[in-house]
């Protein structure tokens, strides 16, 4: 059985969204204390809706791959909609992850809720990327 | 040489063509001596202990592939062991040791931090058996001070087990400078060969104890050997039959015997072959260079004599595993230092040991090429490897380093 799904490896070698806004709307910022996992976005919200959105992620490549399909997934997504994400939902955007890969799917959920918050909190986090 | 069969074959590319194996420190393909023994062995029906034509027949193989490998050990042939791996070569070295010894008074053993875990949990095992157990530290360059095992020796110290090449940095330790310490104090020398048997010679070691895995020289899995010199004292682990003097019990492996042999044969050909040694060479030198082109790389025990085979590299900005695993896709198959399992992410207990900061170490890759790889093969994966870390490197922290040619 092969370790990653293949939509895992189509976006770990394939990254979409990578880099970063200049002057975004909302910065979020969550890191893995245990594993090390780092992912930063940076975002463009109009009308209630993510307008742009980049990404800069450290970690395993199924955080790599996590980082990037939560960009995908949440660009022209309204953040209600990205609100009432769950874990399984980021797994699902996978397309399945292994047991020992899961807690990249929480990464990913943590990430998007936390744009959300800082959006409507109208905080950011300014936690520089580094790697770990 | 059969072609690895994990490795996508020429025919069926991957995304980046065919593929690459540089893992042989983890294993190594199966040669075609070691293949035609091992086929032969599986129509050998007796059982090498019974006492008719057929098991006469099993314990000739038997016999004759002792004697092969004790070429490959530097031994006479009634020293060598025959055991189901490295790894229970090495258990059966410092337990049998400890179990062996004199119950009157507290045993101890030393070793070192850089052992591999089939050494250290052997360890912690002697000392749930009672030996008080001292584990060395090696110096940045991840070489064990013989003078620091002279400081580290007691009246009451059985064994040391130091390893001769270090798995994931390739660092040859002076296992005759310390064989020469530890018998001055009456002790035993055990050294773990399995990264070096087949690739340098082991004459001359002066070792008492010396583990081999045939695997890692071209042979088959899962079985190994303990040469166990004349007057050592040893308790088996496995009991309950009188097989291996004793040692070990249990039918042996005829055909996996048999392939270990014939690939300890084939593999001291190469050793004797000085087109072959210097290739050995010339492939890390392409292979360094290559890399190189990654800018801001550390080579991990730099400066230390070192197996060729094994380059061990740490990249900065990128994380080791990541880049096994990108590489993978791309049909090069490397090993880091560390792995992400479970959502933890301890760096490498080798590399720790050596001083080398975590962040270092969790960027940390091995590659090991092996007698079959090309030069053309390792510019190929070096290249592969530097477009690989410019992009995972993109993805990272703004402002991180960028390959040199960029």
């Amino acid at each position: 059985m092969p370790r990653y799904s293949p939509t895992v490896v189509d976006h770990f070698t394939n990254p979409r969204n990578a880099g970063e806004l200049d002057d975004p709307d909302v910065r979020a910022f969550i890191g893995n204390p245990v594993c090390g996992d780092q992912i930063m976005l940076t975002a463009r919200v109009t009308d209630g809706t993510v307008a742009e959105i980049r990404f800069r992620a450290h970690g395993c490549a199924a955080s790599l791959a996590t980082a990037s399909v939560v960009t995908e997934a949440a660009l022209g997504a309204t953040l209600g909609e990205i609100e009432a994400w769950d874990d399984e939902r980021v797994e699902a955007l996978l397309g399945g992850l292994a047991p020992d890969q899961r807690h990249v799917a929480a990464l990913g959920r943590q990430v998007a809720h936390r744009l959300v918050t800082n959006h409507r909190e109208g905080v950011d986090d300014d936690a520089p990327l580094i790697c770990a | 040489m059969t072609h690895p069969s994990s490795v996508p074959s020429p025919s069926q590319p991957t995304v980046g063509g065919p593929g690459i194996y540089l893992d042989h420190a983890a294993t190594s393909p199966v040669c075609r001596e070691a293949v035609d023994a091992v086929l032969g062995g599986m129509s050998i029906t007796g059982n090498p202990s019974s006492r008719h034509e057929a098991g006469d027949e099993a314990k000739d193989a038997l016999e004759s592939s002792r004697t092969q490998m004790a070429a490959l050990l530097d031994c006479a042939a009634d020293d060598v062991v025959f055991t189901g791996g490295g790894s229970e070569a090495d258990a059966l070295a410092v337990c049998g040791t400890v179990l062996a010894a004199d119950g009157h008074r507290p045993v101890h053993v030393i070793t070192s931090a850089i052992e591999h875990s089939a050494v250290l949990e052997s360890c912690a095992m002697a000392h749930e058996l009672g030996a008080e157990i001292t584990i060395l530290r090696p110096d940045g360059r991840g070489w064990i001070d013989p003078e620091d095992v002279r400081r580290a020796l007691r009246p009451n110290t059985v064994l040391v087990s130091v390893m001769h090449a270090n798995n994931e940095t390739g660092v040859i330790q002076p296992i005759s400078d310390i064989a020469a310490v530890v018998h001055e104090a009456g002790a035993l020398l055990h050294t773990d060969a399995v990264q070096t048997a087949g690739k340098i010679s082991l004459a001359g070691l002066g070792a008492d104890l010396v583990s081999v895995s045939a695997h890692k020289f071209y042979g088959p899995k899962g079985v190994g050997a303990l040469k166990v010199a004349p007057g050592v004292r040893l308790s088996p682990l496995i009991r309950g039959g009188s097989q291996e003097r004793g040692l070990r019990a249990g039918t042996e492996n005829v055909p996996g015997v048999l392939g270990m042999a014939a690939a300890a044969t084939a593999a001291l050909h190469h050793l004797d072959d000085p087109a072959h040694q210097a290739h050995r060479h010339t492939v890390r030198a392409h292979l360094l260079k290559g890399l190189e082109e990654a800018g801001d790389i550390a080579v991990n025990g730099e400066g230390a004599p070192c197996l060729p085979e094994t380059l061990n590299v740490s990249f900065t900005g990128v994380r080791g595993d990541t880049l096994v695993d990108v590489l993978a896709v791309h049909g090069i198959c490397v090993s880091a230092g560390s792995a992400c399992h479970a959502g933890s992410d301890e760096p490498s207990h080798v590399l720790t040991a050596m001083g080398i900061p975590a962040q270092r170490a969790r960027s940390a890759v091995r590659f090991s090429p092996g007698r079959t790889t090309t030069v053309d093969a390792v510019t190929t994966a070096a290249a592969r490897t530097v477009d690989a870390i410019g992009k995972l490197r993109a993805l990272g922290p703004a402002g991180a380093p960028q390959p040199s040619h960029a």
